[in-house]
Formats: C-alpha cells, structure tokens, sequence
C-alpha cells in the first residue's frame, strides 16, 4: 500500500467546481493538494514545489495546457515530471500531434469519473513494473 | 311541273346555241372560278398553317426560355442520354453551368460525373453511377463535384433510367441540383452543434463529479434521501452526457471530422468499464446484467473511444428498453465463421422493436413507436451512430427483435481496424 500522505498533486483548472471535485476527492485520499487556475500560474507552482503528479486541463486561461506542458518540458525537473491531461477534446489524432514526441497520459474529462482521476493518479505515482 | 318545264327549256336551249362557240366559253370561265377557288383556300390554308406553326414555335421558345430560366433560378439542370442514338443525347444550359462547362450542342460523355468528382469521392460517384446505368428504374446520389476551375460545388442527381425489355436500348434522364448552400447551411448546423456540445460538456462534468464526491466513503455523512437525491443528479448528468456525446459524434460524422486513433485494446477491461458504469441503471430496474467472454481474446487494434460508443450504446439501449426484472446478456466472442473478426451480441428482454418499423431503427434521430411511449426521452441517434461507426470499421451490424419479448443486436468488427476516407454523401 502506498503512503499517498507523501505525495503532492497540482490540479491545473480554471472550472471552480471541476476542480473542486478533483481536489477534494484527492484530498479524501491522502495526497496533499496545489491549485492554479490558469497556465502561467500552474507552471510556476510545478516549478517552485515540483509536485509528484500534475493534473492538467488543457483548455486555460492566459497559458493553455498544451503550451504549458511544453515549458515545463524545457526545465530540467519538468522534463520528467508526470503528467496528466484533462480534456474534453476526444480527438486524440490532434491532441497527439499538438503533443509531438512526448508521453503522456489523458483523461476524457465527460468519459471519466472522480475514480478514474484517482487511478491516473495512483498510476503515475506507481513504480515501473 | 319542274320537269315538263325543264323538258321545253331544254330543246330551245340547244336550238340556240347549236354551232356556237359560248357554250365551251361559258365551261372555260366555269372551269376557272373553281380553280381559282381552289387556289384561294389553299393559300388561306397555308398562311394559316404558317401562322399556327409560327404560334406553336413562339410558344415552344417561350417554354423552353421559361424552363431554361426556372432551371437557372432553382439551380438545376436537366439531362438526357439515349444510348439507341448518342447524338439525341441533350444536357440543359444549366447543367452545363452546374459542371462550370460550355454548353454544347452535343451532350457530354456519360461519365462526366465521376470524371468531375472529387478525386476523394470519385470511386463511390463512379459505383452510384454504374449502378444506377445498368439497372431500370429511379436513381440518386450526390457528390461533390470540381470545376474545371477548380471552385468546389456539391451536387444531388436524381432520374431514372429505362431499360426496352425486348432490345435491352437504354435512355437515361434526369435532372442535377446544385445543393452547395444546403451543404454549407448544414455544415455550420453541424459546427454550431459541435462547439454548443463542448461548451455543455465542462459545467455537466463538474455537477457530475461533485456527485460522486459526495457520494464517496470519505464525504461528511447523508442521509438516505439526501443520497438518493444525489444519486439522480449523478444519473441525469450521466444521461446528459451521453447525449451531448451523441450529438458531438453525430457532427463529427456529418463534418467527416470522425477520425480513428487505432491503439491495442484490452476488450474484456473495456466491456467490463462500460458494463461498471451502466451497472447502476441496471441495479436500479432489477435487470440481470449478465457479460460472456470467450477467453483468450487477442487484444483489438481500434479507436478506444469509437469501440467503446458502440458497446456503451447497445448496453445503455438494452437496458433502458427493458422492463422491470428482465435480463440483459452480452456476449464477447471470436465471430465463429471469421476468425479475423470480433463478435458481441447484446440481447435483452425488452419491449422489442415493431415489425414494420425495423427497416428505419438505424435512421438519424429515429425512434420507435413503442420507444417513444415507454421513454420518452432520447435522441434517435445512439445506433445511427452506431452503424456508423461499425461499418467505418468495416464490420456489421445486424439484429433480430420479437415485439414485446426482446430484440438481439450482433455486431462484428475487425480485430484490426484501418482508418479511411470519408465517403460521399449517398
């Protein structure tokens, strides 16, 4: 079982009641908890308190999600950070293109459910098999 | 009296003239007046047949005008090919205009429809076409078509084509309609609809997952009704969810903007996800939910998301038609007579689908009679989309249903979907 207390997630969304449901939902389960509403705010939080995973929607305020992700994959932390993407695009072909060569794991936001966010979660934070 | 006076007059008569040359006079100017008669209501005849014949073709010009002018303002064209003699053969000034070519005396080669389709659409237009040459009877398509200068225009055919059973000569005729600004009227319907969607999508996923926060082991204590009551917010936005789903997809497939993002899929999980989410409609009717998979399925390279519609839309159908205590069975299955191909079959005990409204169940926005009645809420457009999408795959659908007892859908794909080219409108 994973001490889930250790860990820190930044949810990155600006809808007051989505993420309100993810944080309180991740706070229900152990993991301490960072918000930013917009894309500037969410890269500096990831860069100054390198959280375990992020939670990234990808339609933002001021950044998107997409440019945001891409900044972050230029510091040397960020390069490896683990990243989830909240999107209600279901055009996977686009958003893969917009993501180019990186890896990355999303979720559907209308497709999924608070206990799919969890286990995106618990996935990333588990080590490689 | 008449005849004894005619029988003196007579003799004098003759008596008179006899060796005189006036009487073969008299005769001559006889002779001559009706001649001249003659001559006379023979040229009245005449001029009165110019000036019909002058009439009919004045009127013929002013129908043909008047023709040629509807057809300009309707924008369509008419066309004629007559294959006992080519040179019959006649295209309308219009349709001349709808191809962006110069009108001719002769009529174009009988395969300027696909020769003028869009190269994507071309080998579906030259299938309608053939197909519509070589079988009598009522045809029609649409395409679009490319100008010889290159602008785009799309274009609906209708005719018909007649077939002389005793000579097999053919005459094909009908008329082309130039349906550029339905094309671009729907297409904005379809954007319009497309952005509503996302724009519904966000505030009904936060009530949804506020639901299920409260609904979670950790949330401060509810009682049973607060519970019950969250419990239908959670399942009304689910529905609404699903039906903006729905109604996205059904834009996407009219925009031609349904692509495929192929990834190796595990079915079982997938079913067994989708079953989990459909499990509390199920529960709450006391319908059996009973799931069949043969073991060892190699895994199925598809989009994840069009698999999962298809299975989420026949599972979600089977129960909402299903009264009370019934049962629903999904069974998930190599096709036995095609070892490349996955089979499901989702069966219910429901109120099935009346006879005669089989042939229209996978129409746009289609319901049936009984569907309506016994909920009446839904789109009509869960197995449109369906269909769709399963033949996008290059599967099958198929489905056998007894009114009031139940109805069995069978659906075979390719374990290896391939993404393709958008079809033409037929």
């Amino acid at each position: 079982m994973t001490d889930t207390k250790k860990h820190t997630v930044l949810v990155v969304e600006d809808e007051v009641a989505t993420a309100l449901a993810m944080g309180t939902a991740l706070e229900q389960e152990g993991y301490e908890v960072l918000r930013a509403a917009d894309g500037e705010e969410g890269l500096k939080v990831a860069l100054e308190k390198h959280p375990d995973v992020l939670l990234v929607d990808l339609k933002l305020p001021k950044m998107n999600g997409m440019d945001m992700i891409h900044t972050l994959r230029e510091d040397a932390w960020g390069k490896t950070a683990r990243v989830v993407i909240l999107t209600n695009i279901s055009d996977m072909g686009s958003l893969q293109a917009a993501m180019m060569n990186d890896t990355f794991y999303y979720l559907i936001k209308s497709d999924s459910s608070v206990a799919d966010v969890i286990r995106a979660v618990a996935t990333q934070l588990a080590p490689p098999a | 009296m008449t005849s004894n006076a005619a029988d003196q007059v007579l003799p004098v008569f003759i008596q008179t003239f006899q060796g005189s040359v006036f009487p073969l006079f008299i005769a001559a100017v006889f002779v001559l007046i009706v001649v001249a008669i003659g001559v006379y209501v023979a040229a009245t005849s005449r001029t009165r047949a110019e000036a019909r014949v002058a009439q009919l073709v004045r009127a013929y010009d002013m129908v043909t005008k008047q023709l040629s002018e509807a057809q300009k303002i309707g924008h369509f064209g008419s066309f004629m090919w007559d294959f006992r003699d080519m040179e019959l053969s006649t295209w309308s000034d219009e349709m001349y205009h709808l191809f962006g070519l110069v009108p001719r005396k002769k009529a174009p080669d009988v395969n300027i429809f696909s020769q003028s389709a869009d190269p994507k659409e071309e080998p579906v237009v030259r299938e309608s076409w053939t197909h519509a040459r070589d079988n009598a009877g009522p045809f029609a398509f649409s395409f679009r078509a490319i100008l010889p200068s290159k602008q785009a225009r799309y274009v609906h055919i209708e005719g018909k084509t007649l077939i002389d059973v005793a000579t097999g000569e053919r005459r094909i005729e009908g008329v082309a309609h130039d349906i550029t600004k339905e094309m671009e009227i729907d297409r904005a319907k379809s954007e319009f609809v497309s952005l509503a969607s996302h724009q519904l999508k966000t505030p009904i996923t936060s009530i949804k997952w506020l639901s299920e926060v409260l609904l979670r082991k950790g949330s401060e204590p509810i009682s049973p009704t607060q519970e019950k009551y969250i419990n239908n917010i959670h399942d009304s936005s689910q529905s609404m969810i699903n039906m903006i789903n729905d109604l996205l997809n059904v834009s996407r497939i009219e925009l031609g903007t349904l692509s495929m993002n192929i990834t190796a899929l595990d079915v079982k999980e997938l079913v067994e996800n989708v079953r989990e989410e459909q499990k509390h409609s199920a529960d709450e009717k006391h319908i059996t939910l009973k799931m069949i998979y043969e073991e060892g399925l190699p895994p199925l390279s598809a989009d994840r998301n069009l698999f999962r519609m298809v299975i989420q839309n026949l599972l979600s159908n089977a129960i909402r038609y299903t009264p009370e205590n019934g049962s629903v069975e999904c069974e998930v299955s190599r096709a036995s007579t095609d070892k490349e191909f996955l089979f499901v079959r989702v069966s219910d005990t429901g109120i099935g689908i009346p006879k005669e409204e089989r042939k229209n169940i996978f129409q746009k926005m289609y319901r049936a009679q009984n569907a309506q009645t016994s909920v009446p809420d839904g789109t009509g457009l869960g197995l449109y989309v369906v269909k769709t999408v399963v033949e996008r795959a290059q599967g099958g659908i198929t489905f056998e249903s007894t009114e009031g007892t139940g109805t069995t859908f069978y659906v075979s794909v390719p374990f290896v979907w391939h993404d393709n080219v958008d079809k033409a409108h037929s």
